[in-house]
């Protein structure tokens, strides 16, 4: 009795604690989202009412589309944030296939330098990489914002799935050797698919600072058709006046791809966690 | 399937074959030939390299120095997928996001085989080994038993000029390794493909090699990895160091060391002086090794066999008894070593810890090696 009774509490704490969490979490998101629907008074009177028909008003969001092309921003954060995932993805894989497969001079230490990027922020490199694109005729195009992202996330995701394929049994990647298999063939017919949880987590990591980015955005591709939805956002932050119906009707439209994207990569994220577990 | 192998001779070649990493040899100066069709098994304890030289062979592994032919073509820079041959590895390594079925297809279908004759031959191979009703699983939901007879299969299908088998059998539990041993051997002998199997089981060699290498770490090897190779039953009769004597047979041959007159052996235990049939040259010093097997000493039971004993009566202490149902084994102290006796006991007669007992060993029956070399003696017919 009394050890179904200390499980009963110790579940009911746990849970406060992250219900508790999960709130803190959740209501900047919930307030942003509902005074998105509401006039500009309502949203200066009354912060945490909800949307009713008395304070209603989309006047956000046509402010949104009519101003600016924020069809075009969101289809340029698309892009670079997918372009670079999926080159973080690739490179990350194939040089951790590399380090944690191949006995070579230098392993360890080439290791340690990809690793190194984890530790050094890419933004103290700032001046050089606007010098470099300036030089490279790159300024003011996705492609200067997808090398810099890549070049960000790499170092962590080489690091993480480097450690999760070695992982990945030898005899497994001997048996395609075996079978006729390139090594090619084995990265990608055997070991990604078993390193999938690992590719969701890094996907995840790398993907959301790269949405929510506006440093790089700002000062590398700040021009109208290169604009990244954060950084068209800013339009509506005056020095003199903010026009936080339209600030919030944007921050809630950019929400929506980006939740989109981690609840694809959270199924196989959980999936990679239970795996071992449920068999 | 049915007409056995590829046919082409696959004969496996080392020549003076070495393995070093580093700067520590791990096989050195092996050379040995492994026939067209013969199951050939690799055995020794662990660390003696019985699994790096299958993994040459397979190509897994590089090869340090010497030469290593397959079929008559030297393979040293080969990578695994030209040299025709199928493994099957200890932990199964079947590909866990793959059915079975696929698991057994994809060798053939990275050789971009036709569909109707993968068909075919993952048809044959799954009614050959009882794979069909588990053909749409997972292997994760499959036994270990279930999973070891799909990579059984995977190799099958490829129809390889060799197959390759690491310790297969050890993750399998006592009972269903004896029947898989069998299935193997009947297996291999219907296909008549050249076949390689590494174990560190002796009774797993005896019973499905038509030959045995016996292989040795170096520390205690030497020259060469390589203790002796020959059919189960050379290594049983006439072992030719006191490694492999040791090594096969279980339980295993007792070797002491004995004093030397002549052609007379002395030692504490023994009851009179026991004279070396003639066919042994006497070695070189006055010390000798003598092994017995278990089975070839006999308990001298009552006083009329104690008066008849013929050969060679020894006398001691009786340490512990351990009954295995078919037979009893007794270990019997005869001051500084412990001789086995493996013969039948009725209840009546089963001795106690503790009691003085005499056992005559077959003096036919005896293995003499040098003390120095470790080597047998030279024998005459």
């Amino acid at each position: 009795m009394t050890k179904a009774r200390t499980h009963l509490g110790r579940s009911i704490a746990a849970h406060a604690i992250l219900i508790t969490y999960t709130l803190i979490a959740l209501i900047p998101v919930f307030v942003i989202v509902i005074n998105s629907f509401k006039s500009r008074k309502a949203i200066f009177a009354e912060p945490l009412a909800l949307p009713m028909p008395g304070n209603f008003d989309l006047v956000g969001y046509t402010t949104v589309l009519e101003q600016g092309d924020f069809f075009q921003y969101f289809l340029n954060s698309m892009t670079v944030t997918c372009a670079s995932l999926f080159f973080v993805l690739l490179f990350g894989a194939m040089a951790a296939f590399a380090l944690s497969e191949y006995r070579f001079r230098g392993n360890l230490l080439m290791g340690l330098y990809l690793a190194l990027g984890i530790m050094i922020p890419i933004r103290l490199g700032t001046v050089a990489i606007l010098e470099m694109m300036v030089a490279g005729g790159l300024v003011n195009t996705l492609t200067a914002l997808i090398l810099v992202y890549t070049a960000q996330g790499l170092p962590l995701a080489v690091f993480i799935l480097s450690e999760f394929m070695r992982t990945v049994s030898d005899d497994l990647k001997n048996a395609g050797r075996i079978d006729g298999l390139s090594e090619y063939r084995i990265f990608f017919t055997l070991v990604l698919p078993l390193v999938r949880p690992a590719m969701a987590t890094v996907a995840v990591f790398t993907m959301i600072p790269i949405w929510n980015d506006l440093w790089f955005p700002l000062i590398l591709a700040p021009s109208e058709e290169t604009k990244t939805i954060t950084l068209g956002s800013q339009v509506f932050i005056g020095q003199f006046v903010t026009n936080w119906n339209a600030v919030l009707a944007a921050l809630s439209l950019a929400i929506v791809p980006v939740l989109v994207l981690y609840l694809i990569f959270s199924r196989q994220l959980i999936r990679g966690i239970t795996a071992g577990a449920v068999k | 399937m049915a007409q056995g192998g590829s046919g082409s001779g696959a004969s496996i070649e080392f020549a003076g074959v070495h393995k070093r990493y580093d700067a520590v040899d791990v096989i050195r100066n092996l050379s040995l030939e492994i026939r067209d069709g013969e199951f050939m098994v690799f055995v020794g304890p662990s660390g003696c390299g019985k699994s790096t030289a299958l993994r040459m062979i397979a190509g897994l592994e590089s090869i340090s120095q010497g030469q290593l032919s397959i079929a008559g073509r030297v393979v040293n820079d080969l990578p695994p997928k030209e040299r025709d041959v199928a493994m099957v590895f200890q932990s199964y390594a079947l590909y866990p996001h793959m059915t079975v079925r696929e698991n057994v297809a994809f060798g053939l279908k990275v050789r971009k085989m036709p569909a109707a004759e993968i068909e075919t031959r993952v048809a044959e191979a799954s009614r050959m080994l009882g794979l069909e009703p588990y053909l749409d699983r997972k292997p994760k939901a499959l036994s270990g038993g279930q999973r070891q007879r799909v990579a059984l299969g995977r190799a099958l299908v490829r129809q390889p000029a060799v197959f390759l088998f690491d310790e297969p059998l050890s993750n399998l539990d006592a009972k269903l390794r004896t029947g898989m041993r069998a299935e193997i051997g009947k297996l291999q002998k219907r296909l008549g493909t050249t076949s390689v199997y590494v174990t560190h089981d002796q009774t797993e060699a005896m019973t499905m090699g038509d030959r045995i290498a016996v292989l040795a770490p170096l520390a205690e090897a030497g020259e060469s990895n390589l203790m002796q190779c020959g059919t189960p039953l050379e290594l049983y009769d006439r072992p030719q160091n006191v490694f492999v004597a040791r090594f096969i047979g279980a339980p295993s041959m007792v070797v002491f060391e004995a004093g030397r007159d002549g052609s007379a052996l002395s030692h504490p235990a023994f009851k009179a002086p026991a004279v070396i049939p003639a066919r042994w040259t006497p070695p070189a010093g006055d010390r000798v090794l003598v092994g017995a097997r278990p089975e070839h000493v006999r308990p001298l039971l009552g006083g009329s066999a104690r008066a008849q004993a013929q050969g060679l009566v020894v006398r001691g202490e009786v340490e512990i008894v351990e009954t295995l149902g078919h037979e009893v084994l007794v270990h019997m102290d005869i001051g500084g070593g412990t001789i086995l006796i493996g013969k039948s006991f009725t209840h009546a007669t089963l001795p106690a810890p503790g009691d003085v007992v005499e056992a005559e060993v077959d003096l036919e029956r005896l293995h003499l090696f040098d003390p120095a070399t470790q080597q047998r003696l030279a024998e005459g017919v």
